[in-house]
């Protein structure tokens, strides 16, 4: 072992107790900087997931389409006409990064029980799990005769949980049983929700599709930069943000990336502190030691590279525990809080070390100082 | 011919209204073992120190080997303490956490390089070969002493400053001391040595005496207390050992 690595193993060794408590200052340091950043490789994620529990913030829906309307030379002008898109189209739409939810629906106006009202087909599993705020009473429907009615169109239908009723629409007609009852506290209370296929069939429109609303976290890419590639994969339908939630989402991702940002530097500075403390002490308490290696004729820049050696020791040290503890703590915040399993961000080794190192090297540079100041004469007759 | 290493030329050290050292002159010729004795409180401290680069002079000249110290930097007073002065002291100073052959291999470490054989020889000079592993808790005071002196022997310095160097040490350990001072002043070593014990300073070619900071005497010692060759060392393994070395 080099000479330089004997002095440090051995002044370790014997002040493994004061150096202890400054590498678990820096480790518990650490820690929270490996936590937040594990976490926040992931917070941004699984805030942004959270707040896709809230619904869809991108709709994407058919461009309309001008029918003109006229006979002969009469021109009556346009009239708009009922557009959809074609289901296969949305496809490729689905992988598009970012999108997590993927809801197509298919609006009819049909007549149920003899009145007019709102059918939508959707697909029912990705809604349930999009719209998680939805709360149906009774069950969801399972078969494609089976439909949900919204709380305000039971009543006005006059319907009971277990009700069949007759849906038309234009020559078809269909035989539906109410299983549940929607409650959104949204205009959905006024629909009537079955299986998007079966509405298909109903309306005579296979494979087609009215609406989808789209789920996309915005915590890797702008929720515009989803957009903009729904836009150009599917050029003969409008995609659009719904701002409030961007937004909202927006706001609240950077609040919680601030208060990371805000405990972790906080964190970090009271670590850094102790290890600049206990390094003072150590610089004291080591007064007659480093008077003797000066008078030996150690040079300003040896005495700097031993003592910033052991200054770098304790951050590493800390920094590594800490970065194990770090990621420990993540992985259980991220059960009990997220519901959901961390995986360690790779970068957060590296990065919780590299920060460890410099601010434990910043807190050794006013003690090293201190050291550097020491006059050996009068250390040596033990002043 | 004499050659002075040493001349110091009226150094006056105050600390404030205190004159530790006041107008001394001093010189200390090459291979001349010089005590420098003198009541407490008299500067005989303050005097080794400025000798060794430890302190600066509020005024006056020294020379080292004919180049003047007191106006050096920071960073070359360094340099002349690892490369021209050996230290012993009172107290031994080792470092704690490291054994007695990483106490000496720490001159050498500041010097230059460290070299683990050559610091095991220096420690077999002075007798402690069986000891190098040890901790310093672990050796005598007198065992610490001799590591302190292969410590400052290490880099072969042109002078060794010695302060009371038996001061802390039982009757046989000074002997035992006192023997290896002897031995490096026969193989021609420069040697100040500081003392307030008259025995030790009757060993030396000649005494300075201070008081209050001044030079109140310098004379010779007497011839009967010098050993006058190798072959009549109290403690032969050494002698024979620095002999070959040197």
């Amino acid at each position: 072992m080099h000479f330089a690595g004997r002095i440090l193993s051995g002044s370790l060794r014997h002040q493994r107790a004061r150096l202890g408590v400054a590498a678990l200052a820096m480790a518990l340091g650490s820690a929270l900087v490996s936590g937040l950043l594990n976490l926040s490789g992931d917070v941004g994620g699984q805030v942004g997931r959270e707040l896709r529990a809230y619904g869809a913030n991108l709709l994407i829906r058919p461009r309309e389409q001008s029918l003109p309307v006229g006979s002969g030379t009469l021109d009556f002008g346009v009239v708009a006409a009922a557009a959809t898109i074609q289901a296969p189209e949305l496809e490729s739409a689905k992988r598009v990064s970012g999108v997590v939810g993927f809801v197509p629906y298919l609006y009819a106006v049909v007549e149920a029980a003899g009145s007019p009202a709102v059918l939508a087909g959707v697909d029912l599993a990705a809604a349930r799990t999009l719209n998680s705020w939805w709360q149906v009473r009774g069950r969801w429907p399972e078969a494609g005769d089976e439909v949900i009615i919204g709380v305000r169109a039971a009543a006005a239908l006059g319907l009971r949980p277990g009700d069949t009723l007759a849906v038309r629409y234009g020559g078809q007609s269909l035989d539906m049983r109410a299983v549940g009852f929607l409650e959104t506290g949204g205009p959905e209370e006024d629909q009537l929700f079955a299986d998007l296929p079966a509405v298909q069939l109903l309306t005579g429109q296979p494979d087609r599709v009215g609406l989808v609303m789209v789920s996309a976290l915005t915590s890797d890419r702008p929720l515009e930069a989803v957009a903009g590639e729904l836009r150009t994969l599917l050029p003969n339908a409008e995609v659009r943000t719904l701002a409030q939630f961007a937004r909202a989402e927006a706001t609240v991702l950077a609040k919680v990336r601030l208060l990371v940002g805000l405990v972790g530097t906080l964190v970090l500075l009271a670590g850094a502190l102790t290890v600049a403390g206990t390094l003072n002490t150590i610089v004291i308490e080591r007064r007659a030691e480093i008077g003797l290696m000066k008078a030996l004729g150690a040079a300003d820049r040896s005495l700097a590279r031993l003592f910033l050696a052991e200054a770098l020791s304790v951050g590493a040290a800390g920094g590594m525990v800490g970065y194990l503890a770090g990621l420990a703590l993540a992985i259980a915040i991220g059960q009990e809080v997220f519901e959901a399993t961390i995986v360690p961000v790779a970068w957060a080794l590296p990065a919780t070390l590299m920060i460890g190192l410099v601010v434990t090297l910043a807190a050794g540079i006013a003690p090293m100082r201190q050291a550097m100041r020491v006059d050996p004469a009068r250390t040596l007759r033990g002043e | 011919m004499t050659e002075s290493i040493v001349q110091a030329i009226h150094l006056c050290r105050f600390y404030g209204e205190l004159r530790a050292l006041d107008e001394v002159d001093f010189h200390v010729e090459r291979g001349e073992w010089v005590a420098v004795m003198g009541p407490s409180g008299s500067g005989k401290t303050t005097l080794l120190n400025i000798l060794g680069g430890l302190d600066r002079p509020t005024s006056g000249a020294l020379l080292v080997e004919g180049k003047e110290i007191t106006g050096l930097s920071a960073a070359d007073l360094a340099r002349f303490r690892r490369e021209t002065v050996g230290l012993v002291f009172q107290q031994f100073h080792l470092v704690p956490y490291l054994t007695a052959l990483e106490n000496v291999m720490l001159a050498q470490y500041f010097h230059s390089m460290a070299d683990e054989a050559e610091a095991q020889v220096a420690l077999e000079a002075v007798g402690l070969g069986e000891r190098q592993d040890h901790l310093p808790a672990q050796l005598s005071g007198g065992e610490q002493q001799r590591v302190c002196i292969a410590r400052a022997l290490i880099n072969q310095p042109r002078i060794i400053l010695a302060d009371e160097p038996t001061g802390n040490l039982d009757s046989a350990n000074e002997e035992i001391v006192l023997d290896i001072l002897e031995s490096l002043r026969a193989l021609g070593h420069t040697l100040v040595v500081v003392t307030h014990d008259a025995s030790v300073g009757g060993l030396a070619d000649r005494i300075v005496t201070l008081d209050h900071g001044r030079v109140v005497r310098a004379e010779g010692t007497v011839p009967t207390l010098k050993l006058d060759s190798p072959s009549e060392s109290r403690y032969p393994p050494l002698r024979s050992t620095i002999a070959q070395r040197v």
